[in-house]
């Protein structure tokens, strides 16, 4: 069979990123311009400022890949970008780009869902091998999605507030640690003890997931004992949330794993960058018998390659989309695709 | 040779082809939706005409003041097209593109949005700085052009300005936003 080039971009937060990937499993060339320096400034992703800079950056981020990768736009089979969800401001640009590109070279154009390129990250390197049950941890969610191939989601699990990727960014903030606060936690709970008392989280015969307890519950320690004149050990604290959180995620992973009776998972999403996480569940999958499958830790976060990886499913079962596609900002997986 | 023209700076999207002989004018009435419009507009307006992308010699793209999202979608599809044709693109701000199209050597473009005025005055025929203000009373007495676009004027002045590579294009948000003071 011939293979299939696919340029795809990604601009739903604050990275502007463009790749060619090569039959959904190969990464031919892929660059990346984040825009992490600029936010750290602020604390935090700025929407305005993201959306600016990608206008600035989006069509150098595009010559590169294309040098890098050696081809031109004509040698693609088609060209696929974020829709949603995102910011809207910063999906637009990339969308836009796309379908221009579209345009001048009268290419097949493919919206991809950003939490679709999550899971198929996977793919890069190593076939997703289905049914499975797959768990995205990012910085804007929390989901647990089975699917029975590679074309249908089924949410099963959700967080009821906030993120764990969030919860993670604003104890960081917390602690005093600059943005992005995820790296910076697991930097520190490697240095200190899980010697804090942590609350409860969500523990029922859901597969849901609740994280905005433990934040407050940290805010107010911290809060609290710097009013008493006390010492907080932020190291041990960093460890003792980070184990918290991640027993969680382990104990909810395992609950949909059994309730479906399914032989493998995939974990997904910036948050599947934290090793320690990613040996928890690793561990707990190996003692119940399931192959789990992660991305590299740099498909984890943000980047082209993943949309690229998800695209390709898309093109082979020809789904493709108009130039009247608009982004949106929360838009879910369902059923047989978007 | 075509001039491909694109405007999206406010709840109008203007397409337009620009030739020696003919100008073809595409105007779409889009609230928060220029990204479901300008594409298709862009293609419709070159199949109708029987204009393809290697006719188009070069962009003219207006590029604010105006909505922030509406002039990124326009900029992010002209500097991509620009780009890979690899032509030259000229950018033209909204407010001179209102005074050219009125023509008066002496007179006011005044935008607003939901706190203040994009102000630019031109004063016997030479274009003044573009201020975002509060309270536009000192123009109270002054020829105030209409929002109005003379597609042709628009593309002429904007050809002798200078040409701007696609990479950098940016957008002439005029005002400041309030991490960035």
């Amino acid at each position: 069979m011939r293979d299939i080039y696919i340029l795809a971009i990604e601009s739903s937060c604050d990275e502007t990123s463009a790749s060619v990937v090569k039959n959904g499993c190969v990464d031919v060339a892929t660059v990346t311009n984040t825009q992490i320096d600029t936010h750290k400034l602020y604390g935090g992703v700025v929407p305005e400022v993201a959306s600016r800079l990608h206008l600035e950056n989006i069509t150098l981020v595009i010559d590169e890949v294309l040098k890098q990768a050696n081809m031109s736009v004509s040698d693609m089979d088609a060209i696929a970008a974020t829709y949603s969800p995102g910011l809207l401001g910063s999906l637009l640009v990339g969308l836009e780009a796309a379908k221009a590109l579209c345009l001048v070279y009268d290419k097949p154009f493919i919206k991809v869902n950003h939490m679709m390129g999550h899971i198929c990250a996977n793919n890069i390197g190593e076939k997703l091998e289905y049914p499975l049950i797959s768990l995205i941890i990012s910085g804007g969610h929390t989901d647990l999605i089975y699917m029975e191939n590679e074309s249908s989601f089924k949410y099963i699990g959700q967080t009821l507030d906030d993120a764990v990727g969030e919860c993670f960014d604003k104890v960081a903030r917390i602690l005093g640690m600059p943005y992005p606060g995820g790296p910076n936690v697991e930097k520190m709970a490697k240095e200190g003890k899980d010697s804090y008392v942590m609350p409860d989280l969500l523990n029922d015969d859901s597969c849901n997931f609740s994280f905005s307890g433990i934040k407050s519950y940290v805010n107010n320690l911290v809060h609290n004992t710097k009013q008493r004149g006390g010492e907080i050990r932020k190291e041990d604290l960093a460890c003792s949330f980070q184990n918290a959180v991640c027993k969680s995620l382990v104990n909810k992973t395992r609950k949909a794993l059994i309730k479906y009776n399914v032989k493998n998972l995939c974990i997904a999403g910036g948050v599947a960058s934290n090793s320690f996480i990613r040996e928890s569940i690793s561990s707990m999958c190996d003692s119940i018998g399931v192959k789990v499958h992660v991305p590299l830790k740099k498909y984890c976060t943000d980047n082209g390659t993943m949309i690229g990886a998800a695209a390709y499913i898309l093109y082979k079962n020809n789904v493709f989309s108009d130039l009247d596609t608009n982004a949106s900002s929360h838009e879910e997986l369902s059923g047989e695709f978007n | 040779m075509f001039t491909l023209f694109i405007d999206t700076h406010g709840e109008n999207i203007v397409v337009a082809l620009c030739s020696q002989d003919d100008l073809f004018v595409k105007e779409q009435k889009s609230e928060f939706s220029h990204a479901v419009y300008l594409a298709p507009m862009i293609r419709d307006i070159l199949k109708t005409n029987g204009v393809t992308f290697k006719d188009i010699k070069d962009i003219v793209a207006v590029n604010g003041p105006g909505s922030f999202t509406g002039l990124r979608i326009g900029l992010s599809e002209a500097k991509t097209i620009a780009y890979s044709l690899d032509i030259p693109i000229y950018l033209v701000s909204t407010l001179d593109a209102y005074l050219v199209s009125d023509g008066s050597l002496d007179a006011v473009s005044i935008l607003c949005d939901n706190k203040g005025y994009y102000v630019k005055e031109c004063i016997h025929g030479k274009m003044g700085s573009e201020v975002y203000l509060n309270d536009i009373s000192d123009y109270n007495n002054k020829h105030v052009v209409l929002e109005k676009l003379d597609v042709r004027k628009v593309i002429l002045y904007a050809l002798k300005s200078e040409r701007v590579n696609p990479h950098l294009v940016r957008a002439n948000y005029v005002k400041n936003i309030e991490v960035l003071k």
